[in-house]
């Protein structure tokens, strides 16, 4: 019986401390997500969220899927959901890769890793929306890529036009995540022993052999984890689409489709659209989330941790 | 250990040899870090717009940052106003969390300590779509913007606090808080003399990832704001907005000194030697 009530005790305790936080997430994202969430299903074209900004309540709203059907079912809409995915889809796999080769040599490479270390992070403490402006002037048609190319090599006839094109939302997001992927992949080649390398070399086989036999099968599983985590972010992201990609006519991704619809509430009242787009982008941002933790956890038996950086 | 797929040897053809692969891709993306920075800067203190090689500044001036610098000072101060009040939020109510989920072993734990992580994943649009609801239109109206932008940053920042005092409290000896207790401490007695000096050291990396979070928001506070507040990121969003390239290149590379300046400061407070 004592140990029981010690156990109850504990528990209150626990719950106590965390009580202020769980109110935190309760009243700030998980009521509002919820009320986003009724409203997307709602009929009415009503202004507001049901029991947040409007009149409606769960009695008063009539269930349907329109806001959904018409969401998914617009050729513009559809559009912007496949270009998400694939900026996603492009920028998790470059990084990927990026990530095993810059992450490698940083792992092998502990004299200049902290250097380099430092160089790679500054993205992640740098505002993100200063990354993107260095990357639009980096770009841009006076700016240095086209400055080497134009007007010093003289390999091209008429500078390169990237902004309001794909490959600048992909470029800007890759300057975004960058330190993510390097930095989670050089902690996983860092797990792998050296000692398996010089095992492998002193039987005979090549660099190349020992690499792609002996070292990257250990750490793929991390670099699946470590794609999704980029893929979550890149989705969710929109800054880079804001300002490299020219605009509510160029290439727009969900959240920025879900910015601009916000930004134009009051001239159409379309709140109920609104609000399905969030819960799609929420949905397959939180799906990402559970692959992860499922690879981690099953794969990876949560030795990868990084992810707070 | 599961043997990974060969080679295909076709790819030996065209690759540069293996050994400079590794060096070579990360000298790319050191340039490519390195470069749109530099680029920002020329273009601050340059006097003509077109920068040398598109890189370097062509003339110097430091106009902008004269003319301006009472703007750009404003939007600093605007995110202190919003930063310190975060990091403090999310210390006071992220510590409590982060011991309970290291001492305790209590029903719902598995719960919280997934939803530690939910606002590092979760869209921050949609966050802030529900915060504009609660604090523009909805119910939460009186408390004003600023308070509105303070909790958004509390929230999207709150796990970067309690990760790393997660990992702390976890290497701490249940048993020295326990010798404490039974020696007559309360036990609010015991974990501030024998746990809080020892995680110091997170303390200060977690408010400086928080502060780093909250100075860098630009997503979540573009939809929060009114025009009397400007952060640095918003004001850096204005200037490029209206075409004053330069103004903004010269907000940017401020807002960066003062941001990467402070967690640089704080990391080295810590004392620890690789604060990278």
């Amino acid at each position: 019986m004592k140990a029981f009530s010690a156990q109850r005790r504990e528990t209150v305790t626990a719950w106590l401390l965390v009580a202020p936080f769980i109110a935190l997430l309760l009243i700030l994202l998980l009521v509002p997500f919820a009320a986003i969430l009724l409203k997307s299903v709602s009929s009415s074209t009503a202004f507001g969220l049901p029991y947040l900004s409007g009149q409606e309540t769960l009695s008063s709203i009539v269930p349907t899927l329109s806001n959904y059907a018409l969401v998914l079912n617009d050729p513009h809409n559809r559009e912007v959901i496949v270009r998400t995915l694939a900026i996603s889809v492009v920028v998790a796999t470059i990084l990927a890769v990026v990530g095993i080769a810059v992450g490698y040599y940083m792992a092998r490479r502990p004299r200049i890793a902290p250097a380099l270390s430092a160089i790679v992070t500054y993205p992640s403490l740098a505002p993100a929306i200063t990354i993107i402006f260095g990357i639009l002037w980096f770009i841009s048609s006076t700016g240095p890529i086209n400055h080497l190319l134009f007007q010093t090599l003289e390999w091209i006839n008429e500078p390169l036009e990237l902004t309001g094109t794909f490959a600048a939302v992909v470029i800007g997001d890759l300057a975004l995540f960058a330190t993510i992927s390097v930095r989670m992949t050089a902690s996983l080649f860092e797990m792998v022993d050296v000692a398996l390398e010089d095992a492998s070399s002193s039987l005979g086989a090549t660099e190349r052999e020992t690499f792609f036999n002996i070292v990257l099968p250990l750490v793929l599983p991390g670099v699946a984890a470590i794609w999704i985590f980029v893929f979550i972010r890149t989705m969710v992201a929109y800054v880079a689409a804001l300002i490299l990609g020219g605009g509510s006519k160029g290439v727009v991704v969900l959240p920025l489709e879900i910015f601009n619809r916000i930004q134009s509430l009051g001239i159409s009242g379309t709140m109920a659209q609104i609000c399905a787009f969030a819960v799609v982008l929420a949905v397959i941002t939180l799906l990402g989330r559970f692959l992860y933790v499922l690879v981690v956890r099953r794969l990876f038996r949560g030795t990868l941790s990084v992810e707070a950086l | 250990m599961r043997r990974g797929p060969r080679t295909p040897s076709a790819i030996s053809s065209v690759l540069p040899p293996f050994r400079w692969i590794f060096p070579l891709t990360t000298l790319g993306l050191v340039l490519f870090i390195v470069i749109p920075p530099i680029t920002l800067l020329s273009l601050s203190v340059s006097e003509r717009f077109d920068l040398a090689y598109g890189i370097l500044p062509s003339g110097l001036s430091f106009e902008m940052y004269t003319q301006w610098g009472g703007r750009i000072l404003r939007s600093i101060r605007d995110s202190l106003f919003i930063a310190v009040p975060a990091v403090i939020l999310c210390l006071l109510i992220g510590l409590p969390v982060a011991y309970a989920l290291v001492r305790f072993k209590f029903a719902g734990r598995g719960i919280v300590s997934e939803l530690v992580n939910l606002p590092m994943v979760f869209p921050p649009i949609v966050l802030a779509f529900g915060l504009m609801s609660l604090f523009k239109l909805g119910p939460l109206a009186p408390l004003g913007a600023w308070t509105a932008i303070i909790l958004g940053h509390t929230v999207v920042s709150i796990p970067f606090m309690i990760r790393p005092l997660i990992s702390a409290l976890e290497q701490i000896d249940r048993s020295a808080e326990e010798a404490a207790r039974s020696l007559g401490a309360g036990p609010l007695g015991a974990f501030m003399t024998v746990v809080l000096p020892n995680i110091v050291p997170s303390i200060i990396t977690g408010m400086a990832l928080v502060f780093a979070r909250s100075i860098s928001d630009f997503e979540i506070t573009l939809l929060l704001t009114t025009p009397e507040i400007s952060t640095m990121p918003i004001a850096i969003y204005h200037a490029f907005e209206s075409g004053s390239t330069r103004l903004g290149a010269a907000v940017a590379m401020a807002t960066n000194l003062f941001a990467v300046g402070v967690i640089v400061i704080l990391e080295v407070l810590v004392r620890r030697a690789r604060w990278w």
